[in-house]
């Protein structure tokens, strides 16, 4: 495997780091509960074993205490057992809690695009997520490991006290320990191979089960065809695991045989000094019962170690992601978030260095950027000078650059090479989460939030999040106020169709909700939209850019701020102040509508080619 | 096994004190002898048993997996039209049978081999003390089975906890981490926002858990010192008869041996693994229930339409909303043709396609191909008829061929049909650029997958739709085909668009007046109604709202050279 990155046992430090942080109290209770069930199971067989030589050499007190022993550690487990699973299910939560919400600050907190786009990242985190159950189980393995080294202990010490020679037993059961490591290599090269199939079959499941996809899914008739498909890929998922898990019981049968040969010695070692009177009926009982116990204990300490170490790969999965976020610069601010019951400390991003207005304006130094795993850059060496105060068009074939150009300018990357300067400072000396205090965005691939309509624009100003004047208001700037009314319950409805008395909207619907979260910062230094109007009429998008500039601009004028907006529509384009025509990630033309029909380049011909519509 | 186990060390020890007398050599000393074979014969039978057991329950896991979700998938298609997904209670219920069915209903399979195997063995070990002392035994089997019960109960109260509640949790949670979300989580600062929600719902749906499995505290205390007692008296019996000698020494070791296996019999290993096995069954079984099949045999559509498809007096309103899309709605559209209709957002546009092509029914009036009532018409059959993209479509994450070959499933066709149709939709090059040609995967989360662009994917879908007209589709049917492509290849596009639908009766849908003008005739859609009905060059004469808004637009089209 490529991963497992951080070593099992920071992994193991960690987790027990978390548990107690999540949870003092039932942690402690799980350690002392664990001792207590590891002695009461290891210490029957001594009693059981007592109890049968005070029967026979009719010792009456020995036998009553001993009796009086086995009935309260009978009881004893059990109840420990209740208990301790309880305990154990309620810290199991809490820790596991704890790390969610660590990560989820971590993430957030990640000033750039860096983990959501690289697939490597990616991939750790959406193991993270589907994993989750087993890394829930690390906390509990742990323990449960716990257990077992107590129980060794103390059944090598029972067995030394019968005959020394006992103590050769465990290395009968050293090839299971070994070959473990081996089982659980086989499991994560079937859950290897395995992944692409199991891929295709979720990704089949939820094609066959999801709303939007049921109108073409049957007016292409493809209703059987996917349900061969999922059938035949989770046959070949079986196929996978069935033949390396034969492979896998074979070891284990193997390894087992090894140590059952270690114990019937045993037992016929101590039942031959019985036999010769060097030991009592007693002890081989004892030996009896706490060799086969030696079984269960190898065979549960080789589950175990598997089993340790996969839940200590998914531990390792978020600590490769908290490296991740760490390095890309996230929680500048001390993560002191880490109680459960405690709310966040208020973050106060640093705000020095955020200029209150603009009077230079941004400017790009020879700014190159490019996406991993692609041999050309995505814009190569460009530089540009955003004056105070203008509207800025960006407008170019797809694949261009101009998404990119976008999200360099919200920090959302860092460029390569060259720099990005507000008013003269590094844009990458600025603390991204205040520079973004003072900017806006809207694009085309919004995110759908579904809350109730009031946050799912509200939250584009976190200070007015529950305001509904500031709500409405911004969705009157978004041209979405006929949405608000079409709506059962306003500002209060529910969206998303899978919650309840949730609503489903259009694509268009939904981008217009997108737009009114643009527009909840009423003055921001720059508002960056990118073709967040692509799927509505071209004369409502040019009224709603006609509006924009219009509505505040006052406001804007005064603070210098930028207006930066990508479009395919000429009839919006036109209206800018400075068009900047990108072809192959770099800037072709730039100049006004006029001056660029005059020079008579791509623009002119792009413009043309969409004229002609209308002539 | 391990009660057969526990019996035979029973002999052994039954035996010793004969061995000591009279060594190996007597009688008792070839029984010892014969129980230690034993023992070793039973262990390894144990052992194989067990490996052969593991790996049929879980190969039956997997099986059951793939079985319980192949149904919900079964379910989600045994309607030809959108009953199930515009109906909000039923579409409801297929949420939620959708998402519980993930949960892995195999589980119950381990759940069930792993609880029967410590319940034979608490079992075997009852039958072993019972052999020697049926009182304490049965005493024992009612206790800890109502030990077991109490149990078991309290986690049937915990586990309503663990689908629907959480789910909102889990949703903060997807904003926080995906990618879908990343931009505007940063844009706007809604880190902090976000953790402090995902842990006020966690902490309001896990403190109710809490407090559930907290309640049976007291009951299982009560329960304990029961037990206790019990084993209390019956050791005590024990060591009076063994003093006695009323019980023999093998007899006392099988006892207590028993009564500590007997433990097991209250275990809910297990448990929780049914449980979440189980939760899914119920919800998919009621689905089952409610989704009623929709296709009747009908006649055949082949060759349909060969004069006109029209609807006269259709009303349409969507189950659980108030307001009709259609009302009264009438319009014939001409075989052979090309429609276009406009409209703002919400007029009914798509609903129209949905209507046409059967994934809806009208609640008043009639549509009719060639005189035929689509009703009566076997829905597969029209369905072949019909070539549709819709502006949200599909992006199979599966070979580049099959994309395309989707168009046909009946007769998909070799590669070179593949080519072809690729060719037609202006794919070709992408085609090519493919790493593995049409076997190439269209998703990077695959190996040797590609990642493709907006516009790539709907040139994508445009060959889908016509192969569909390469194997016998006549009426082609455009939501917004454009919407991703770039200027360039939009005004390709349409340069085309005569070539393109010669022959087929087209309708599309767009807001791009570059898109519509082409079209022999255009409709304007408005509040379920056509308000305006002609060619190009009539509507834009006639200058209503379709006059009014092109001419805004081309407004902004005119240059100082014209």
């Amino acid at each position: 495997m490529t991963e497992r990155p951080p070593t099992s046992l920071r992994a193991a430090r960690q987790m027990i780091a978390f548990a107690w942080r999540a949870d003092r109290l039932r942690a402690l209770a799980s350690a002392i509960l664990v001792t207590v069930q590891a002695l009461a199971g290891s210490l029957f067989a001594l009693w059981l074993g007592l109890f049968v030589d005070g029967a026979i050499g009719h010792h009456h007190t020995e036998t009553l205490l001993a009796g009086l022993a086995i009935a309260f550690s009978i009881v004893a487990i059990a109840g420990v057992d209740y208990a301790g699973s309880r305990v154990r299910m309620t810290l199991t939560d809490r820790t596991y809690h704890l790390l969610e919400r660590r990560l989820l600050a971590l993430v957030g907190h990640t000033p750039t695009l860096e983990i959501q786009e690289n697939p490597e990242h990616l991939r750790q985190l959406e193991l993270f997520r589907n994993e989750a159950w087993e890394f829930g189980e690390a906390v509990p393995s742990l323990i449960n490991a716990a257990n077992t080294v107590i129980r060794i202990v103390l059944t090598a010490v029972l067995l030394a006290s019968v005959s020394p020679l006992l103590l050769l037993l465990p290395l009968f059961g050293l090839p299971a320990l070994l070959l473990s490591g081996r089982t659980s290599n086989l499991y994560s090269l079937g859950n290897e191979r395995a992944a692409e199939p199991s891929r295709r079959a979720s990704m089949l499941y939820e094609l066959a089960t999801d709303r939007e996809a049921a109108k073409e899914l049957r007016l292409f008739r493809l209703q059987r065809e996917l349900l061969t498909r999922f059938a035949a890929e989770h046959q070949q998922i079986r196929r996978i695991h069935v033949s390396l898990q034969i492979r896998g019981q074979l070891f284990r049968l193997i390894s087992r045989t090894v140590f059952l040969v270690g114990y019937l010695g045993s037992i016929v070692l101590v039942t031959h000094q019985a036999a010769v009177g060097a030991a009592s009926v007693g002890d081989v009982v004892l030996t009896a019962v706490l060799s086969g116990q030696v079984l269960g204990l190898v065979a549960g300490s080789a589950e175990l170690t598997q089993w340790l170490l996969r839940t200590l790969t998914a531990a390792g999965r978020y600590l490769y992601l908290e490296d991740v976020a760490l390095a890309t610069g996230s929680a500048k601010r001390e993560l002191a978030s880490d109680l459960i019951d405690k709310p966040l400390p208020a973050g106060v991003p640093d705000q020095s260095g955020v200029p209150d207005r603009l009077s230079d304006g941004i400017r790009l130094e020879h700014v190159t950027f490019g996406y991993p795993g692609r041999p050309e850059p995505t814009l190569r060496d460009v530089s540009l000078t955003l004056p105070a105060g203008v509207t800025v068009a960006i407008v170019g074939d797809n694949g261009a650059g101009k998404t990119t150009l976008v999200k360099l300018l919200a920090g959302l990357y860092r460029p390569q090479h060259g720099t990005i300067r507000v008013e003269g400072t590094d844009l990458a000396e600025l603390d991204a989460e205040a520079w973004r205090l003072r900017i806006s965005a809207g694009f085309q691939d919004h995110a759908r939030f579904e809350f109730a309509v009031q946050q799912t624009v509200g939250i584009g100003d976190l200070s007015a999040v529950d305001d509904p004047d500031a709500a409405r208001t911004a969705l009157d700037r978004a041209g979405a106020l006929d949405l608000l009314e079409a709506l059962p319950d306003g500002l209060d409805t529910q969206l998303g169709p899978s919650w309840p008395d949730g609503i489903d909207l259009s694509g268009g619907q939904w981008q217009k909700l997108a737009i009114g979260r643009a527009m909840m910062r009423s003055a921001p230094l720059l508002l960056l939209l990118d073709e967040p109007t692509a799927a509505i009429d071209a004369e409502s998008e040019h009224q709603l850019f006609a509006r924009w500039t219009r509505a505040a601009g006052e406001i804007r004028r005064r603070s210098g701020a930028i207006t930066v907006l990508v479009s395919h529509r000429f009839s919006t384009v036109r209206m800018a102040d400075l068009i900047v025509v990108l072809r192959d990630g770099g800037i072709a033309e730039l100049g006004s509508h006029d001056e660029l029909i005059a020079a008579d380049g791509l623009y002119a011909e792009l413009f043309e080619l969409q004229a002609r519509a209308y002539r | 096994m391990p009660a057969v186990f526990a019996a035979l060390v029973g002999v052994l020890v039954g035996h010793l004190p004969g061995v000591v007398r009279d060594g190996f050599g007597s009688a008792a000393g070839h029984r010892v002898i014969l129980a230690l074979v034993l023992v070793a014969v039973t262990l390894v039978v144990q052992e194989l048993v067990g490996a052969t057991l593991e790996i049929i329950a879980t190969d039956l896991y997997r099986r059951f997996d793939g079985y319980l979700l192949g149904r919900v998938m079964t379910a989600a298609f045994r309607r030809q039209d959108l009953r199930l997904q515009d109906d909000p209670e039923l579409a409801a219920q297929l949420g939620r049978a959708v998402r519980v069915a993930q949960f892995g209903p195999g589980e119950l399979i381990s759940g069930i081999s792993a609880q029967w195997t410590v319940k034979a063995e608490g079992l075997a070990a009852a039958v072993l003390v019972g052999y020697y002392w049926p009182v304490a035994a049965v005493v024992l089997v009612v206790l800890w089975f109502v030990v077991g019960r109490a149990l078991q109960s309290s986690y049937y109260r915990a586990q309503p906890f663990w689908t629907d509640p959480l789910r909102r949790a889990r949703y903060l949670q997807l904003i926080g981490l995906m990618p879908q979300w990343a931009k505007e989580l940063r844009i706007f600062g809604l880190a902090d926002w976000i953790v402090e929600k995902f842990s006020r719902e966690w902490s309001a749906v896990m403190g109710q858990l809490w407090r559930a499995r907290r309640a049976d505290y007291r009951v299982m205390t009560v329960l304990g010192l029961i037990v206790l007692a019990a084993h209390l008296v019956i050791v005590l019996l024990l060591a009076r008869a063994a003093s006695s000698g009323a019980l023999s020494v093998a007899a006392v070791t099988v006892v207590a041996q028993g009564l500590f296996a007997m433990a097991a019999l209250a275990s809910q290993n297990g448990d929780v693994w049914i449980e979440n096995g189980a939760v899914p069954v119920p919800d998919v079984l009621e689905l089952e229930r409610s989704v009623t099949p929709d296709s009747a045999p009908g006649a055949p559509a082949d060759g349909m339409p060969r004069a006109t498809i029209a609807f006269q007096g259709v009303d349409f309103r969507y189950p659980g909303r108030d307001t009709p899309v259609l009302t009264d709605f009438d319009l014939r559209i001409e075989a052979g043709t090309s429609l276009a209709i406009v409209g703002l957002n919400g007029a009914g546009k798509t609903t129209l396609v949905k209507l046409l092509t059967g994934l809806c029914r009208p609640d008043r009036g009639l549509i009719t191909v060639d005189g035929v009532d689509l009703s009566t018409l076997d829905i597969v059959s029209w369905r072949r008829r019909l070539a549709v993209i819709f502006q949200d479509f599909l992006r199979y994450e599966l070979p580049l061929r099959d994309n395309i070959a989707f168009g046909a499933v009946e007769s998909p066709g070799d590669d070179a049909a593949v080519l072809e149709v690729a060719e037609r939709a202006g794919a070709a090059e992408l085609v090519a650029a493919l790493p593995e040609g049409t076997t190439t995967t269209l998703s990077p989360r695959y190996s040797g997958g590609v990642d493709l662009s907006g516009g790539q994917w709907q040139r994508i879908a445009f060959a889908r739709a016509l192969m569909a007209v390469r194997s016998g589709a006549g009426v082609l049917v455009m939501d917004e085909p454009t919407a991703h492509l770039d200027v360039r290849a939009e005004a390709d596009l349409f340069d085309r668009f005569l070539q393109l639908t010669e022959g087929l009766t087209t309708i599309v849908i767009s807001h791009r007046f570059s898109t519509v003008r082409r079209a022999d005739r255009i409709v304007v859609l408005d509040g379920g109604r056509i308000v305006e009905d002609g060619s190009h060059e009539e509507l834009v004469e006639r200058n209503g709202q379709y006059g009014r808004l092109f001419r805004l637009q081309a407004e902004n089209y005119v240059t100082d050279n014209d």
